[in-house]
């Protein structure tokens, strides 16, 4: 009950931001009033304690919850954050809150060189090299003398303010509370953002994102140095308020706590860490009895619930925009479907004489281990064409796709955009460069609404960064308003409106690939390239989309389609390329192609020697 | 020169045990690409079965060797079958279907196994009885070798030959290998993927046990928490070695064994730990899959 509540006002606050600031500090500040009124200095104490859980757990949050990242080590982030505060004021002589920044800084840095080589790896790396780091951090804390090694480092200056001093409970209760305000505020703002979106996208489906035009890598190294940054935040409270800091302070036990704290409070909810953090460090205080059976009690609760609901560990919360985003997208009127597209103006100014064409492909070659899948593939396609691939099964129609897209490198050969080397781009740099596509079997984010679906292709176009989603939350929201919009009118174009609220799970089959199909679109693509998009679909869906292609194809955008429905190629392409075991078998017009005695071989074979006396 | 092979049949009496630890990690890795977090808290479960029964009056009564043996047998048969409890009941319905879930499960089981043996031991250490083995010493010239490594060396050094050959050789090893290698694939071709992750798990949990009860007789003393970190730094030779690749995981163990004990004969042994983590860092920013492993960087 009071959770709906508490959830229910912090979603409304939420559609106005200053307010929602100062609601927070507000809220923060009320505490420390209680406290100031009601508490004890042990009270008092323990309250600090909560709200330094609290940061932590708000950090970690970042990481697991939002970008569904396991780090085991993450006390090595506070650990950073608190030795480098404390080093500042013990050993430089530097000012508490100067130390704030730099412990952040710090701690960032030491995120990135652990994230990096370990993010590029499977996603359970990261859980083994942060309990490696964790453990690194704390040896080295335990063994270096600069830092006390297991004595600690004390004594810690009190953090003084324009002449106000930190040295009572209380008063280091209002710093910590105004911290963990700040954290609040910083992380919902980042959960909110296009940023956020994008996380959760990962979460679910890190190729599909890449292939969206979302640095992928960075964004998890992202995460993982934001989550960090909180946590460093969290270690300057720590040694704020302690007189000593020591190595016992952040042992790995710490680190598997949190994680319990995080996912029983729900991953991805601030209330939830708020909550749980609240029982995990008070409810002991209170019950000293249960104090021995902590650690069981919250391991068997996290077992319980992750075995209860397996799928929905994330709660599931859309980012829809408010219903009034939607109405006026809904009577915007039609003439302002899908802005001409980059590609599209780029055609109408192109005189005949412009050198390259959209897309060269010069003698791809793609071998896996001893399998040719392509052998000296060559294809050019010009704006405004629709360009066909149709061969047998097998025959390379997918691996060319993925040579063109960056999924797999070439062995050799060359793909240009624009006379542009695109070879050894990385997938989401070459989504960025306007070249997007649908998948053979459908890829969608099935946590995520159709419409959050789309507009998270969106971030491919959007040039904001991490400065807007912290501090100018006012921009995002306006900029996912007119990306929701933008997205309303693809997901129009394709038809599928009245589901843009609804999950991808509960669509058809077509209808998947029709939400695959606005994705693609939003991102404004110069080169189209639609894996099967046919499959599925009935005669009359099938009129439509070759209607849409042609309609796509003439505001100027390249089109790459493969595709086993020959009335669809016929109608739809320009042009079809055949390919079969990985070599171009024909080029031409459609019809001509397909009547070409070989193609027909290729796709039937060879008469049998039952079939050969009846010829 | 004594020293350094000393220190050399230290680090792989050491290594032996992660190397042992390190099989279990490995074989479930190959065949569902998933962190067991428990594998490492099975060895201690083991040990205290083991110490259990070596308690007992009548267990004492029997030779020392035999004693000894059906001991290991017991914590064998007890941890294999907790193992596939587990399974059963925990993880199967996660495999597949949540990565973050199963983690977060086995990472849980891990501790509440660990408080659970708390609750009923205490927090105190237990002590192994005292065995004349653990004391031998053959002398070799000037180096004198402490009979209890040979042993651990030379039994665990035949299991994972054994288990070298039960992958390279049998069926259900080459249906293993093959898996590791292309899961659709092996599943195409009829390999029964269910009982293969329980197979895995069992033995994984069988090896895990020896490692346990020798342990014990090795060192003298178990506690509850014995087993998070043991299997923290097993998992790290896997990787080391190449995860999914049990000659990788053999030889995994063996390079974090000898790495930790040079570093505590040579230089300061609080160290140690801080060497073994740099080193799995430092593996995976060069060569991310271990020394034997194949692909690991994602790309669908």
């Amino acid at each position: 009950m009071t959770r709906t509540l508490l959830n229910r006002s912090r979603r409304h606050v939420a559609t106005t931001w200053p307010t929602s600031v100062l609601a927070i500090l507000g809220l923060a500040l009320a505490g420390v009033a209680l406290l100031n009124a009601y508490g004890s200095d042990y009270v008092t104490t323990v309250a600090v304690g909560v709200a330094t859980y609290a940061v932590l757990g708000l950090g970690l949050n970042v990481v697991m919850g939002y970008a569904g990242l396991l780090d085991m080590g993450y006390a090595a982030f506070f650990a950073i954050g608190a030795y480098t505060s404390a080093i500042c004021g013990v050993h430089l002589g530097l000012d508490f809150f100067a130390s704030i920044p730099i412990a952040i800084a710090v701690t960032a840095l030491a995120g990135v060189l652990i994230g990096y080589p370990t993010l590029r790896l499977r996603p359970d790396y990261l859980a083994i090299v942060t309990i490696g780091f964790g453990e690194l951090v704390r040896t080295i804390a335990n063994n270096w003398d600069y830092v006390g090694a297991s004595r600690g480092l004390y004594p810690l200056p009190i953090p003084e303010l324009f002449g106000f001093t930190f040295h009572s409970p209380i008063r280091q209760a209002l710093l910590a509370f105004a911290l963990l305000a700040v954290a609040v505020v910083l992380v919902n703002r980042l959960g909110r953002s296009h940023i956020g979106r994008a996380w959760r996208a990962i979460r679910d489906d890190d190729f599909v994102t890449e292939s969206v035009g979302l640095p992928t890598l960075r964004l998890k190294i992202g995460a993982y140095v934001a989550g960090g940054a909180v946590g460093a935040l969290a270690g300057s409270i720590f040694a704020a308020r302690s007189v000593a800091i020591d190595p016992t302070n952040f042992e790995l036990m710490l680190s598997v706590q949190l994680i319990m704290v995080v996912v029983l409070g729900g991953l991805g909810s601030t209330v939830g860490v708020l909550g749980a953090s609240l029982v995990f460090v008070a409810l002991p205080e209170i019950l000293r009895s249960i104090q021995d059976y902590r650690l069981l009690v919250f391991s068997v609760a996290v077992i319980i619930l992750i075995e209860l609901r397996p799928r929905g560990l994330v709660p599931e919360r859309s980012v829809l925009p408010p219903a009034a985003a939607l109405a006026a997208a809904r009577t915007t009127p039609a003439t302002t479907t899908s802005p001409p597209s980059a590609a599209a103006t780029q055609a109408t100014t192109a005189t005949p004489e412009e050198p390259a064409p959209l897309l060269r492909a010069t003698g791809i070659t793609k071998r896996f281990a001893g399998l040719v899948a392509l052998d000296d593939v060559s294809l050019t396609v010009e704006a405004g064409r629709v360009v066909g691939i149709i061969g047998p099964n097998g025959a390379g129609k997918s691996t060319l796709i993925n040579a063109i897209t960056g999924v797999h490198r070439a062995t050799s050969g060359r793909v240009e955009l624009r006379g542009r080397d695109i070879t050894r781009l990385a997938p989401h740099r070459i989504a960025r460069l306007g070249v997007s596509r649908t998948f053979q079997t459908t890829r969608l984010i099935d946590q995520m609404a159709v419409l959050d679906n789309v507009t998270v292709a969106a971030y491919a176009t959007t040039d904001l960064g991490l400065r807007h989603a912290l501090f100018a939350p006012r921009t995002v929201r306006h900029r996912d308003f007119t990306a929701a919009v933008r997205a309303w009118h693809q997901l129009d174009q394709v038809g599928l409106t009245e589901a843009a609220a609804r999950r991808p799970g509960s669509l058809s089959y077509a209808d998947r690939r029709r939400v695959e199909l606005a994705r693609a679109m939003i991102m404004e693509p110069s080169l189209l390239i639609l894996d099967e998009p046919a499959a599925g679909m009935n005669p009359k869906e099938k009129a439509d989309l070759t209607r849409l292609l042609r309609t796509v194809a003439a505001s100027g955008v390249a089109v790459l389609l493969i595709e086993h429905d020959m009335p669809l190629v016929t109608a739809a392409a320009d042009e079809v390329v055949v390919l079969d075991q990985g070599r171009i078998l024909a080029t031409g017009a459609p019809t001509e192609v397909l009547a070409l005695p070989e193609v027909i071989e290729a796709y039937l074979g060879h008469p049998t020697d039952d079939e050969e006396p009846d010829r | 020169m004594e020293t350094l092979v000393q220190v050399l049949i230290i680090g792989g009496t050491v290594g032996s045990f992660y190397a042992l630890v390190a099989l279990g990690y490995t074989m479930v890795y190959g065949i569902v690409r998933l962190i067991n977090f428990a594998h490492g808290d099975l060895v201690m479960v083991a040990s205290f079965i083991g110490w259990v029964m070596l308690e007992q009056a009548w267990v004492q009564a029997m030779p020392t060797l035999l004693g000894i043996l059906l001991a290991a047998g017991v914590a064998i048969a007890g941890t294999a079958l907790l193992s596939l409890t587990l399974l059963r009941l925990l993880y199967a319905r996660l495999i597949g279907r949540s990565t973050l879930g199963f983690l977060l499960v086995t990472l849980s089981v891990a501790f509440a196994m660990e408080e659970i043996i708390k609750l009923i031991f205490g927090a105190r250490e237990r002590a192994y009885p005292n065995y004349s083995l653990a004391t031998e010493t053959i002398t070799i010239g000037a180096i004198r070798l402490a009979g209890m490594d040979l042993v651990v060396i030379g039994l665990a050094g035949t299991l994972m030959v054994g288990m070298i050959w039960f992958a390279q050789r049998t069926m259900t090893g080459a249906a293993m290998r093959a898996l590791a290698i292309d899961h659709d694939a092996a599943r195409l071709m009829g390999v029964n993927v269910t009982a293969l992750i329980a197979a895995a798990f069992a033995i994984g949990a069988a090896l895990a046990a020896v490692t346990g009860v020798l342990s014990g007789v090795y060192y003298g003393r178990i506690s509850f928490d014995m087993g998070f970190m043991l299997g923290l730094k097993a998992f790290t030779a896997a990787v080391v070695g190449g995860i999914g690749n049990i000659g990788g995981a053999v030889l995994g163990g063996l390079v974090i064994g000898v790495l930790e004990a040079l570093v505590q004969g040579y230089l300061a042994g609080a160290w140690s730990d801080a060497f073994i983590f740099g080193a799995l860092i430092l593996v995976l920013y060069l060569r991310p899959q271990g020394i034997l492993g194949e692909r690991v960087a994602v790309r669908a």
